[in-house]
């Protein structure tokens, strides 16, 4: 007999608590194992912030300013006690607050891949759809050439090419940048896009999404080959199943049995997987980043490890693996709605 | 010979240029595989089912029972077919997929083996079998209604709250009932069920059987029993065609196949059913397998395993002639000469 849960609310209530007490301790052992790797890298933070011209004295004073006299664990309690305060410390390169900072390029580098993570989904799921249906066929090794292809070409040099070709030589798209130099939008969200449609600026709004489109599509090129390749597999291995089968036998047209019966099915896996390389994006997003002439977490980063600047650098981290955590998250809920048996086992529904 | 305006309602009116024939398979081919590596999987199949006839396709695994079901409904893109198969005036092999579609389902259901990989484990009991109502047009309020009274005919309890269920709240039986009600809603004239107590225990089958006996009976439907299980056969089906290696070798009523068996193989077959009525001091089984359809000996396929195969049998494949029990049987002892040592 159906086992009709007692209270359907609360057993969803107990998943999402459950859920975030153990992202929490994902987010606690991850700063904790960030701290360690910043205080194993080779080099002096103290000097770093005293900068070249520094006395010793100088230097000695700064430490014990930043607390990097201290005992390593204590440094890190002191780093957690900030932290549930929201405070990520200070930059102590460019004495700006790291969350201020970050704040400031984190939007941006979420609108990029948000736009890449759109254009793998639209682009992959079709195209593996139609490669399984017609597997081993024409459009098939069409579809598939094309696709290793395109994932084996180099970042730089794809995205050299894209800014050459669709950008200086058909003029479809801007080379580089965020938006045009006549556009002009209040900070107030720090997305572009976002910012533009709220100052009610639409084509302020195109003209940052057109920015945006090359390095989305660069970003996205080797996310959506892995998307792809998976995807066409778990679906080759769904359509061999003995419902679909039946479900043809029902008089199931076509699409109807692809869009209801086959992909449902078979998206599971790429769930997981998207969310996977949601994470995955933002650290990728460094190359693209700085090849278009884009700021974002990347460089944001790029240029607090270089600099070893450690409360810029657990920052950095600390946001991004919230990102992973956050789209972590995500996955889960949406795998509880597509699947019933999930739902019966993590809800007991 | 095309009439493509079978509404359901005209189903019964509409006359078909032989009334007495429901279904009409003749030499059905089936190959697999390419051009270059064929495989003839069924050889020249032929089979007539009039309204409200249950017969049954016996056979071991790889004859080729299977395949000609699925044939009949094309489920298999991959397959050659050739041959005709008249079903309510139409040849379904000549049919596009667009008009196919609409035979599937409607006109002829289908039940299959294996009830736990049967339903889509995503999609709620009520959804999967009002599916072939919905795709037709019919209204949500109307598909659940008729989704409602099919599972209450099939014995659900609760149909109204289970049809919000999904297929993994179901047992095995319970599901093979579902299976059922997707086959029935939509009021088909022919039911094809390929082996469909197989996967289940013996208990459930019988109540599944008795279920399918008792609707198909009520509703006046065809059967066509995909089968190698003779003992379901004797309680539920008319006729037997017996198939071996990809022909059909013996055909004839369930009495006289049962009491005086024309093939040597439905012979061979009968004995290594266990009975209750008798005490024998071992089950007889036939010695060998069936050949691989790539590698059938010359002649008659079942010769290397049978007991009275003589020198024609090894050269020559024997024609479907009358049997002397009133059906159809391939076999050279029941040749010009009208010897008759099988039984």
């Amino acid at each position: 007999m159906t086992t009709v849960a007692n209270n359907p609310k609360q057993q969803t209530a107990v998943f999402l608590l459950r859920k975030a007490a153990s992202s929490f301790i994902t987010l606690v052992g991850l700063s904790a194992f960030v701290f360690m790797m910043v205080k194993l890298i080779p080099g002096d933070e103290a000097r770093v912030a005293a900068g070249e011209n520094a006395s010793v004295e100088q230097v000695e004073a700064i430490r014990h300013s930043l607390g990097f006299d201290q005992p390593v664990p204590v440094q890190f309690v002191a780093f957690i006690g900030r932290l549930l305060h929201g405070d990520l410390g200070t930059s102590i390169t460019t004495h700006v607050s790291v969350t201020q900072g970050i704040q400031q390029v984190l939007p941006q580098t979420i609108e990029l891949v948000l736009l890449a993570v759109l254009i793998v989904v639209t682009v992959v799921v079709p195209l593996a759809t139609v490669s399984a249906l017609h597997r081993d066929g024409k459009i098939d090794y069409t579809f598939k050439i094309l696709v290793i292809v395109s994932a084996g070409l180099p970042t730089f040099w794809l995205a050299l090419l894209l800014q050459y070709g669709l950008g200086t030589k058909a003029q479809l798209f801007p080379i580089s940048g965020r938006l045009s130099r006549n556009m002009h939008v209040p900070t107030r969200t720090g997305s572009v896009v976002l910012d533009s449609l709220l100052a009610g600026n639409p084509l302020a709004a195109w003209d940052g999404l057109q920015h945006l489109i090359l390095p989305a599509v660069v970003l996205a090129l080797p996310f959506g080959a892995q998307l792809y390749r998976m995807l066409r597999a778990e679906l080759i291995q769904v359509l061999a199943r003995e419902h679909l089968t039946v479900a043809r036998a029902k008089g199931v047209p076509q699409r109807q049995l692809v869009m209801q019966h086959v992909l449902p099915n078979s998206i599971g896996p790429s769930i997981t997987l998207v969310g996977i390389q949601f994470g995955a994006m933002v650290g990728a997003a460094v190359l693209v980043e700085s090849v278009f002439g884009l700021v974002g977490i990347g460089s944001y980063l790029t240029n607090a490890v270089s600099q070893k600047d450690t409360f810029a650098v657990l920052g950095g981290v600390l946001v991004i693996g919230a990102l992973v955590v956050v789209s972590n998250f995500v996955v889960d809920i949406l795998q509880l709605v597509r699947d019933p048996r999930l739902r019966a086992g993590q809800l007991g529904a | 010979m095309k009439t493509m305006t079978n509404t359901p309602a005209q189903k019964d009116a509409e006359r078909r240029p032989d009334p007495g024939t429901l279904l009409s398979v003749r030499d059905l081919t089936i190959e697999a595989g390419s051009k270059e590596l064929s495989v003839r999987l069924v050889d020249h199949f032929s089979l007539d089912m009039a309204p409200g006839d249950r017969v049954a396709l016996v056979g071991e695994s790889g004859s080729g029972k299977s395949v000609t079901a699925r044939a009949i409904m094309r489920l298999d893109p991959d397959f050659r077919l050739s041959g005709t198969v008249d079903f309510e005036g139409q040849d379904l092999l000549k049919l596009n997929e667009k008009q196919m579609v609409a035979v599937r389902g409607h006109k002829i259901g289908m039940v299959f083996q294996d009830p736990m990989g049967a339903l889509n484990p995503l999609m709620t009991i009520g959804e999967q079998v009002m599916e072939p109502l919905r795709i037709s047009g019919v209204s949500r309020a109307e598909s659940e209604r008729r989704a409602k009274s099919v599972l209450e005919e099939l014995g659900v309890a609760n149909a109204e709250s289970r049809m919000k269920a999904y297929p993994h709240e179901f047992s095995g039986g319970m599901r093979q009932r579902v299976v059922l009600a997707m086959a029935l809603i939509s009021d088909p004239s022919l039911i094809i069920a390929d082996e469909p107590t197989t996967a289940l225990d013996v208990r459930v089958q019988e109540q599944v059987l008795t279920l399918m006996d008792k609707v198909s009976k009520e509703r006046g439907l065809a059967v066509l029993l995909i089968t190698h299980d003779l003992g379901t056969v004797a309680g539920f089906t008319d006729r037997v065609a017996v198939m071996y290696s990809g022909r059909k070798v013996d055909e004839a009523s369930v009495d006289a196949l049962f009491s005086n068996p024309a093939h040597p193989y439905t012979q061979g077959l009968l004995q290594a059913v266990p009975r209750i009525d008798q005490t024998v001091p071992r089950l007889l089984t036939i010695p060998g397998a069936p050949p691989h359809p790539l590698n059938r000996p010359t002649g008659c396929a079942f010769s290397p395993r049978c007991p009275f195969a003589f020198d024609l049998c090894l050269v020559e494949s024997p024609e479907l002639r009358p049997s002397p029990e009133g059906g159809v049987v391939a076999c050279h002892l029941y040749g010009a000469s009208g010897k008759d040592e099988g039984s």
